[in-house]
């Protein structure tokens, strides 16, 4: 099922076609008021876009039309046709030339503000003759706007004659077997003409129907018909005179439409005088002449089709056959192809408006049946996917993105070189790290030469390697060359020799412990005997030492004030305990006392207590092997 | 009518942004690491340079002394000639061996192995009798400056010659006690120079 759509004032049609592409059948139609964009005051709608989409809105939720494959209906107040021939008939070619043929044509519009579509009306071996639809962008804009905003996707779009060929070439008046017929369409205020054979349309025109335009609707008074027809014709006459005499088009003013139906123009003929229905003949019968003149048809059309003016039709056909000298003279209902009971009469009542063929012929667009595979909507007018929608701050963002990475990856860049430059330059200024590694061993030479360095160390001294490309590892190795050899000049060893811990190192830091625990006046060294695996201390402490002398020691700084309630053995004990704990690289546990010995009495009373306290060395660690210095151990 | 040259113009645009932008930032993170790298290496290079100048002089500094024979290397027949660097040590501070107050004992060297690195270990001994502390203190410090570029000082042993308790003599100040000694250096050639 399809629906197809026409949004024109004062009305907004629907139709809903099921079926299939060969036998369609017309289901729905709705019919809606469209009001004028005007405010009550009588002032003119400022957002017109706005209105028209709740207008549209309205229509649509209002009539629950189904959410299916939706076409919109571009009508002859949205259209211009021209008839052109190309020297090629490739379809690729034609759109690439289509637009700018089409400019040239068209002074008065910019080809940007028109959507175009094509049907190939003859192919011939000099190229081929094409019937040029060019849609107003703008008109097919806002009321796919309308639609798309009310909810309701929009499939394509196309014109109101695509609508008639694709509805009339299903007739079977126009079947392929029948012979060659001049086929004149009114719809409303517009007429077509055009020429089929064998099944094909070779020539198409579409004109305002003279005469019948006027004010609408069914009530509209003989008189007044005549007088608002006149009108409509001055103005369609002055229209066509825009076009600098090329009378190929019609565009009608938007007031005029073709919303007066098949009853309303059979009424309107009726009342006609006989000196209009001559004129309208005669009008009629020029433009079917001009059709068939500018078709140049192998065969004459030897059949007069005439649809769209109802009760009228048959009528009119005949009068028209006398002014073409046709005798085959037929009226026929288009209608009738996709709204056909099973009694002769229509299926579903549709009402008397003048589009009801070209929304048909539209809406089996969607069933498969597109006899000149025409949609506007295309390029800015595309049905947008989520692609088409994100695509302009995609590339908003996308350029940002770039311009944001590139300048990161420039300033990265330029950073990174300039840090290259940096180094090289370091690498490569006149006292650079060759000069200075040549100065620094600029007397070995001397040295060897008046054999102070043996030929052995000469060789193993090291030597300066220039590395070009990368200035960093050769100013890395200069330096560590430079480094190592002033370690080994300085007696850094790179053997993997047992060295003992150093015992004079090792007896100073005693001696440091035994001065920090405030000796008293009794005190005395025995013995301090450092060996590679222990350290022993032999000494005597006070027994005798008085409050007052601590006091004492304590105000001339050699005693630290906590220690002042301290016996003076413990107080040694506890320093040593401090060293072995500090200096653990040496010490291996805490100090191992011995039992103290008997008190000794000295002179004035003294007493003091022979001790021994051992400290146990750690056992050295041979230390990694390493590759040799030059010049082994010193 | 085919989709508008414009429109497939801004796809192609989208599209080349994106992925010159992905290129950009796939380059950016590889110069990026790049110039963190150089940026260190250029002040470690420069903090370098520095220090190559600094070891320039100090090793031009060393090898023209040696030319001018201000300072020697020390060398492995300078290593054995230690005792008698300790002798002339001992007679500056007139601890004589003929007062039977200085004993030194050449240099012994004992065969020894680290690991699978075989090496001879250098052992010289000193004696010290009836000296003051003050003219150990003495000797040792003299000591520790000859020798101290190449040998270590494995044990030391300062035996007070007087064990008994004598407070009086300390505190008045004066230094009579007298000591007995033993200093015991050693260092390390490889195997070859024996």
């Amino acid at each position: 099922m399809a629906i197809a759509v026409y949004i024109e004032y004062p009305r907004i049609s629907a139709i809903e076609v099921s079926g299939s592409a060969r036998k369609p059948r017309v289901k729905r139609v709705w019919v809606g008021t469209l009001a004028e964009a005007r405010n009550e005051d009588g002032t003119p709608v400022a957002d017109r876009q706005g209105h028209l989409n709740a207008q549209v809105a309205a229509f649509l939720k209002d009539n629950k039309i189904p959410h299916q494959k939706l076409f919109l209906l571009v009508g002859p107040e949205g259209m211009r046709y021209r008839d052109i021939h190309l020297a090629f008939a490739d379809k690729r070619q034609i759109e690439r030339v289509l637009p700018f043929q089409v400019e040239g044509l068209i002074p008065n519009m910019p080809i940007e503000d028109l959507t175009l579509g094509y049907n190939i009306l003859r192919e011939e071996p000099d190229g081929a003759h094409l019937l040029v639809h060019a849609a107003e962008k703008d008109y097919v804009r806002s009321r796919i706007a309308a639609l798309e905003e009310a909810g309701w996707g929009v499939e394509g779009s196309d014109s109101h004659l695509s609508g008639t060929l694709n509805l009339g070439m299903l007739h079977t008046e126009f079947s392929a077997e029948k012979s060659p017929a001049l086929w004149l369409d009114f719809a409303g205020t517009i007429a077509t003409v055009g020429e089929v054979h064998k099944g094909k349309l070779f020539a198409a025109r579409v004109f305002l129907s003279p005469y019948l335009a006027g004010a609408s609707g069914g009530t509209a008074g003989a008189e007044a018909a005549k007088e608002a027809a006149r009108q409509a014709q001055a103005d369609a006459e002055a229209r066509a005179r825009e076009f600098q005499g090329s009378t190929e088009s019609v565009k009608l003013p938007s007031s005029e439409s073709v919303n007066i139906g098949e009853q309303e123009v059979a009424d309107r003929i009726r009342h006609m005088s006989r000196d209009e229905l001559l004129k309208f003949l005669s009008r009629v019968a020029i433009e079917a002449r001009r059709t068939i003149l500018m078709s140049n048809p192998e065969e004459e059309p030897q059949r007069l089709i005439v649809s769209g003016l109802g009760g009228a039709g048959e009528q009119i056909a005949t009068l028209l056959g006398n002014e073409l000298g046709i005798s085959e003279c037929k009226s026929i209902d288009l209608m009738q192809t996709v709204n056909a009971g099973k009694d002769g009469k229509p299926e579903v009542d549709l009402p008397d408006a003048g589009e009801m063929s070209y929304l048909a012929g539209v809406a089996i667009k969607g069933l498969g049946r597109d006899y000149t595979h025409i949609n506007f909507r295309y390029g800015d007018l595309a049905p947008g996917t989520l692609f088409d929608y994100a695509k302009t701050p995609l590339a908003f963002t996308a350029t940002l993105a770039l311009l944001f990475s590139g300048i990161l990856f420039l300033m990265s860049w330029t950073h990174a070189r300039q840090y290259e430059r940096g180094i090289s330059e370091l690498r490569d200024r006149d006292q650079g790290p060759e000069f200075l590694f040549k100065k620094a061993f600029a007397h070995t030479a001397k040295l060897k030469a008046e054999d102070k360095m043996s030929a052995e160390d000469f060789a193993k001294l090291p030597k300066y390697t220039v590395i070009e490309e990368d200035p960093t590892q050769e100013i890395i190795n200069t330096h560590k060359a430079l480094q190592n050899h002033q370690k080994f000049l300085m007696g850094e060893t790179s053997d993997n020799y047992l060295r003992p811990l150093p015992a004079d190192q090792i007896m100073v830091e005693v001696f440091k412990a035994l001065g920090a625990a405030g000796p008293s006046y009794d005190f005395a060294l025995i013995q301090l005997n450092v060996q590679p695996t222990s350290v022993t201390i032999d000494f005597v402490s006070s027994l005798t030492e008085t409050q007052k002398e601590r006091d004492k020691m304590v105000r001339d700084k050699l005693l630290a004030p906590e220690l002042k309630d301290v016996a003076e053995y413990d107080r040694i004990l506890a320093s040593l305990r401090a060293l072995t704990l500090t200096q653990t690289k040496w010490f291996d546990g805490e100090p191992r006392p011995d039992t103290p010995g008997r008190p000794v009495e000295g002179p004035e009373g003294r007493q003091v207590r022979p001790a021994k306290i051992t400290l146990l060395l750690k056992k050295p660690q041979p230390k990694p092997a390493t590759t040799p210095t030059p010049g082994g151990a010193k | 009518m085919a989709e508008q040259e414009g429109s497939k113009a801004m796809t192609i645009y989208i599209v080349a942004c994106f992925a010159l932008a992905m290129v950009a930032l796939i380059g950016y993170k590889f110069t990026n690491e790049k110039r963190d790298v150089l940026a260190t290496d250029y002040i470690a290079s420069a903090a370098r340079y520095a220090d190559i100048n600094v070891y320039s002089l100090n090793i031009g500094d060393y090898y023209y002394k040696r030319s001018q024979g201000l300072i020697n290397a020390p060398d492995r027949s300078a290593m054995a000639r230690t005792h008698e660097k300790l002798r002339g040590i001992a007679e500056k501070h007139r601890i004589l061996e003929t007062d039977n107050r200085f004993n030194v004992t050449p240099a012994r060297a004992e065969p020894k192995k680290a690991g699978k690195e075989r090496y001879l270990e250098y052992k010289c001994r000193a004696v010290l009798d009836n000296v003051t502390m003050t003219e150990w203190q003495a000797f040792i410090e003299d000591t520790l400056a000859e020798t101290g570029k190449y040998a270590v000082v494995l044990s030391i042993n300062l035996e007070r010659k007087q064990r008994t308790f004598n407070r009086i003599e300390i505190s008045k100040g004066t230094d009579f006690t007298q000591w007995k000694v033993t200093i015991e250096l050693v260092w390390f050639g490889p195997e070859a120079a024996k």
